[in-house]
């Protein structure tokens, strides 16, 4: 199951496949002549004639002459001839692998990359940065490198094995036996040990991470360290550490060392085996010829060295299994636009929820319980309420990151769901409470989605969003790089260009989800002031826990527990009881509370 | 990331810093002796099979003569057993120092850093210096130990087999030797174009990487802004770029094994000739022939070898040097001579010699920049007694975290001095200092570990009864023990298996058991929940009390509460005087404070309803 879905994601890429195992296939076959060549010489030499185990075309060109030297000559030439040849097959080989190796790196490097962007609100609400990452980079390069290395390997081994155990029989039917006796000894030894290897690198792992863990704690608390005087306590700290850590790998290279010492015993004594063999046929019946003997020795290298890898293919191939669970378990999950609208309406801006309801689908606490109100184009709609009352998920809901559980929502009239999903955000300007800038200049940042608008604009957009003057202050200006070192903005100098980005184009409707949270109530105001001015109206929803903040607004949605429990303007709920007039009350209580205390002051 | 691969320019070798490492290589001389001898033995005998086999063709095959059979077979049996245990001798020595090389870079690297200034951690990245104690030691240990396996082999199998061939046969010989500068000329040129080709395609990569990291993490706002096309095509360039240059390197790596083979086999071809021609002419044997070929093919492999080392040692100086320039860092700041005389240094202190501290604190005329000509005090002078809490307030960038810095000697005055109990702190040592000094952070640091741990801290020889008082003192004990394990539960990495309030009450504890005259308190901005902001207000209460202390302040209370407060603006005093006086004063302090007031109250209430 899991290997099937690891060779799909060749597809596309079978017939390079398919040539490059040729390839390796015949490089193995053709090799197992090599050691011919030689033995063909030497025969000469010595008795006059080869047995050697070529074609019979081959045998013919070389008994073109009856001069041995020219034999010899032509027999030279051929094996330089003859490797020419095979050495560019083995060119192509490498070539064609690298190539596949990168074109499934970058096939599904941007597959996993539109596929996460497009994994529905809840999915990143959700996901772990560390571990994404970890499976979009080794992961992938696991899976490319099973592909196009491991997959060939496996049939270089064996294509290895096969061409050299029958060139041994057509050499000495008795001798591939002794041949392969010594085979299975060394896989078995090969698999125990790269199991080992596996085992002991996942201690190495563990140990070298908790090491880690110190330095990296030490790095960052380092003022700490300093003052408190604790730097030898530090030390001593790394110190066991690093020893631990040392141990372990010396473990794996101690088991490393007697492995790799008790094959290749193994190997010489093979060697050893053979040539007494050989001797005995001799010395009985005089079965077997020198040259024979050179080219068994030869070809031997192909039975014995390759063998010794099997154990590291075996656990190759679990690593990349497992490589191809966690890729899959990314692509897998379904995309948010699977299920989308057609509809590209020009938008005005009416906003209506119609009894809307809202709950995560594993059916626990219920956010939004039977929602409806109603926003006219250009008007201005607050919603307050406490931590946890809803508000986020209306825009949500509005700007489809999720979907109802009941109930429409409707803007112009036209149901929500029927509008494509990428048309019906590009009409909404939202602002998260925690907006992202990308790591690219404060410019292009504000620029971002329509890298083409003119100077001008950016700038009048970072002026209503009262960013202009932090950016004058930055080294570079406008071409300062988000994040690089030493030029961190503040949770309001983001919100704040999070704002002049959603104004550089004219959209329908602008959502603030809190998004000044992190601002003075002061420079709120003049933002929200800077907005109104604009020459354009447009549908503004603003999520906000300050009263100062909602007090303004055309309609005001005083949400509670899912619920609207008011609605209407400042100046009628001020006077209801009721939340909102709590909390407008407080509002007074607290500036009478600062003229008091300026008054106890004096 | 980018910052390691950004410096990649260094071509010419550097002996100095080569000549440091080795230093440290040499630590471990037993083992290299014992890797030395182990790697010689092994290519003295790997050269010797091919001599044993053409006896056997010579003598047993051809002439048929079977008198040594026995002492042959015997001889063969050993020298496999030789065999496996040589190279169970050179992968264990290789790997003992390997490990010790990389402990060794490690440690020294460590303990230089627990020398430096903070202004050091101010100005480096941690990823940097992360990479050098990990990934840039880890890559040296490991070429140098097994770079000098392979180094060693390969001269070792090369020097031999050709004494071997030029005994066997001097003309033959000579052809062979004749192909190594061809070949050593051709493995140069491709592993330089190989390395190149791989550096480039490793930045690429990062950027990759980078771009997906982006991704996850603004996954919401690309959503938000219906960007995810234009993001797609930004990364498909990448990957796109990535693949040319993983292309150039691969192209150039799958020339360049066929072309050295090839290079091999065309003197194998020469010296079947030559050698079959010499057979006729009973110049040679048949064995002769046969070793001759063995070894030609032996000795090309190395030429291999040694090409590939010494393109890892270039790559590998890199990193040498960056490992050096750490370990060899010398700390800005640091204690005279006298000093380290009277009070001892860091890792010996002198603590007889220590007077007590009774906590004034004053600045005179303290002038401090960065950067020259960027002043960010300027002729600072200010006087604290024994006992006062001070707060620190203004925008940022007005000079809050200076002050402190410059209190903590994590930097010191340009200009003018910083004196304790009368004395210029730099008559004192650090250690002194620091021993005497509270910190509690903005963003509480916590180490892995338990909560016990965590307390000990501020003071490690501290019974655990003492760790619980201070964090009874401090109104932490509640929630500690609460926890499955009270004390002894694991905070997790960096205490993120707490929440903020608990993090900053327990580095208040940690404070609390250091019992130290002067503290720097660096208050959080963040909000919490009320009603872990209620407890952390008693909480810097208690730890405030009796103590010289100085607060960058972000909460009112504290504001409020302080003996004086000090308005800051561009490292000038602008205000000071108490919250009431400077009330009545109706200046830049009661702007600050009125909005300030207005907006944290808001927040407050909306959160309390």
């Amino acid at each position: 199951m899991r290997f099937k879905q690891l060779l799909s994601v060749a597809k596309g890429f079978y017939p390079v496949l398919f040539l490059i195992i040729v390839f390796v296939v015949l490089n193995r076959l053709t090799y197992s002549y090599v050691p011919l060549f030689t033995q063909y010489i030497i025969d000469i030499l010595d008795v006059g004639t080869s047995t050697a185990n070529f074609p019979s075309f081959i045998t013919d060109i070389f008994k073109l002459s009856n001069d041995i030297k020219t034999i010899i000559l032509i027999v030279a030439s051929s094996l330089v001839f003859y490797q020419l040849l095979r050495f560019s097959m083995v060119f192509m080989e490498d070539y064609l692998r690298g190539r596949l190796t990168e074109n499934i790196n970058e096939k599904m490097r941007n597959r996993l990359y539109d596929h996460i962007q497009s994994l529905d609100y809840s999915y990143h609400n959700n996901a772990d940065t560390g571990d994404l990452v970890q499976r979009v980079t080794s992961d992938i390069e696991a899976m490319s490198n099973f592909l196009s290395n491991r997959i060939p390997e496996f049939f270089r081994l064996f294509a290895t094995v096969v061409f050299g155990a029958i060139q041994i029989y057509s050499i000495s039917p008795s001798m591939v036996m002794v041949a392969l006796s010594m085979v299975p000894i060394s896989a078995v030894a090969s698999i125990w040990f790269f199991r080992k290897v596996d085992k002991s690198f996942k201690v190495i792992e563990e140990t070298e991470s908790g090491m880690m863990t110190v330095i990296q704690e030490n790095l960052s608390g380092s003022k700490i360290v300093r003052a408190f005087a604790n730097e030898s306590f530090e030390i001593e700290k790394l110190e066991k550490k690093n020893k631990k850590y040392s141990e372990e790998f010396l473990k794996f290279q101690s088991i490393s060392s007697k492995y790799w010492g008790f094959s290749d015993t193994i190997a010489m004594i093979q060697y050893l085996v053979t040539i007494i063999i050989g001797v005995m046929f001799v010395r009985s019946n005089g079965l077997i010829t020198g040259g024979e003997i050179i080219a068994v020795l030869m070809l031997l290298g192909m039975l014995i060295w390759p063998i010794r890898g099997l154990g590291r293919m075996i656990g190759d191939f679990g690593r990349s299994l497992v490589a191809t669970q966690r890729i899959f378990e990314i692509l897998e999950k379904e995309s948010e636009f699977t299920v989308n609208g057609t509809l590209t309406p020009e938008i005005k801006g009416k906003i209506e929820f119609k009894d809307v309801y809202f709950q995560f689908s594993d059916g626990k606490n219920s956010l939004l319980n039977g929602v409806s109100f109603k926003v006219e184009p250009g008007q201005t709609v607050a919603v307050i309420g406490r931590t946890g009352s809803g508000k986020t998920t209306i825009i949500n809901l509005l700007s489809r990151m999720l979907e109802t559980s009941k109930g429409d929502i409707y803007i112009d009239d036209v149901n929500i769901k029927d509008i494509e999903k990428h048309y019906l955000r590009k009409q909404m300007g939202i602002v998260l409470q925690e907006p992202f800038l990308f790591s690219k200049t404060v410019y292009d940042n504000i620029a971002i989605s329509n890298p083409n608008v003119d100077r001008n604009s950016v700038i009048k957009a970072a002026q209503i969003a009262a960013i202009e003057k932090d950016i004058s202050t930055f080294e570079k200006g406008y071409d300062t790089i988000v994040g690089e070192r030493g030029t961190t903005l503040s949770g309001g100098q983001k919100q704040r260009v999070a704002i002049a980005r959603i104004l550089i184009a004219e959209k329908p409707i602008l959502i603030f989800d809190d998004s000044l949270s992190a601002v003075d109530t002061e420079t709120d105001m003049m933002i929200r002031n800077a907005l109104n001015d604009r020459d354009s109206k447009s549908t503004t929803v603003i999520i906000t826990h300050r009263i100062t903040t909602a007090k303004q607004a055309d309609v005001i949605i005083v949400l509670e527990e899912g619920k609207i429990t008011d609605i209407g303007v400042h100046d009628t709920l001020a006077k209801k009881p009721g939340l909102y007039q709590k909390l407008w009350e407080i509002q007074g209580q607290l500036e009478a509370e600062f003229m008091q205390l300026i008054e106890e002051a004096k | 990331m980018n910052f390691e691969e950004q410096e990649f320019k260094e071509e010419k070798v550097n002996f100095n810093t080569w000549k440091k490492i080795l230093k440290t290589v040499l630590k471990s001389k037993k083992n290299v002796v014992y890797l030395i001898i182990f790697v010689v033995s092994l290519a003295l005998l790997e050269s010797l099979t091919p001599l044993l086999n053409r006896y056997a063709i010579d003598t047993f095959f051809k002439a048929k003569e079977f008198d040594t059979f026995v002492p042959f077979v015997i001889l063969n049996i050993v020298i496999a057993i030789l065999f496996g245990f040589t190279i169970w001798g050179f992968i264990y020595q290789a790997g003992k120092i390997e490990v010790s090389v990389n402990y060794e870079l490690r440690k020294q690297s460590f303990e230089t850093l627990q020398r430096l200034s903070f202004s050091y951690f101010d100005k480096t990245p941690q990823g940097w210096v992360m990479a050098r104690m990990t990934s840039d030691s880890r890559r040296l240990a490991n070429i140098i130990s097994w770079g000098l396996v392979d180094f060693l082999w390969s001269g070792m199998i090369m020097l031999v087999i050709l004494i071997i061939m030029f005994f066997m046969n001097p003309k033959l010989a000579l052809i062979v030797t004749l192909a190594v500068p061809v070949m050593g000329v051709t493995a140069i040129y491709f592993r330089r174009k190989i390395l190149l080709g791989y550096r480039e395609s490793r930045k690429i990569n990062s950027q990759v990487t980078a771009s997906y990291n982006e991704s996850f993490m603004g996954a919401k706002t690309t959503k938000s802004l219906a960007i995810e096309s234009e993001n797609s095509l930004e990364f498909m360039e990448k990957t796109h770029n990535l693949k040319r240059a993983s292309m150039r390197a691969i192209i150039f790596s799958a020339i360049f094994s066929p072309i050295m083979l090839m290079i091999s086999y065309i003197v194998i071809g020469v010296i079947s000739y030559q050698g079959g021609s010499d057979v006729l002419g009973l110049v040679i044997s048949v064995g002769t022939l046969y070793a001759f070929v063995e070894y030609t093919i032996r000795f090309f492999d190395p030429i291999m070898q040694i090409a590939r080392i010494l393109a890892q040692f270039q790559q590998a100086q890199a990193s040498a040097e960056r490992v050096i320039q750490l370990i060899e860092t010398k700390p800005e700041i640091s204690d005279s001579d006298e000093v380290i005389q009277q009070y001892g240094d860091l890792l010996s202190p002198k603590y007889e010699n220590w007077e007590p501290i009774r906590g004034d604190v004053s600045f005179k005329d303290v002038t401090f920049q960065y950067i020259e000509n960027e002043i960010i005090l300027d002729n600072f002078n200010l006087e604290i007694k024994a006992g006062t809490s001070v707060a620190l307030v203004g925008h940022t960038g007005s000079g809050k975290t200076t002050i402190i810095n410059l209190l903590s000697r994590f930097y010191e005055p340009t200009k003018g001095e910083i004196t304790i109990d009368g004395k210029n702190y730099k008559e004192r040592s650090l250690h002194w200092l620091h021993k005497r000094l509270g910190y509690v952070l903005q963003s509480p640091h916590l180490f892995s570990g338990t909560i016990m741990e965590n307390i000990r801290y501020g003071k490690l020889d501290a019974t655990d009864e003492e760790v619980i008082e201070a964090a009874k003192a401090i109104g932490a004990d509640g929630f500690i023990q609460d926890m499955d394990k009270g004390y002894d539960s694991e905070v997790g990495e960096g205490g993120n298996r707490l929440s903020i309030g608990q993090k900053q009450l327990i580095s208040f504890a940690r404070a609390i058991l250091a019992d130290p005259r002067i503290l720097i308190l660096d208050e959080a901005t963040s909000s919490i929940d009320s009603e872990s902001e209620k407890v952390i207000k008693e909480a810097t209460d208690t730890l405030l009390k009796d103590r010289t202390s100085f607060i960058v302040a972000h909460r009112l209370s504290t504001i409020v509460n302080s003996d004086l407060i000090v308005y800051l603006s561009e490292g000038k005093i602008v205000e000071h005087g108490t919250h009431k006086a400077l009330l009545a004063k109706r200046g830049a302090y009661f702007e600050l404070y009125k909005r300030q007031f207005l907006t944290e109250r808001e927040d407050q209430m909306a959160k309390t309803i």
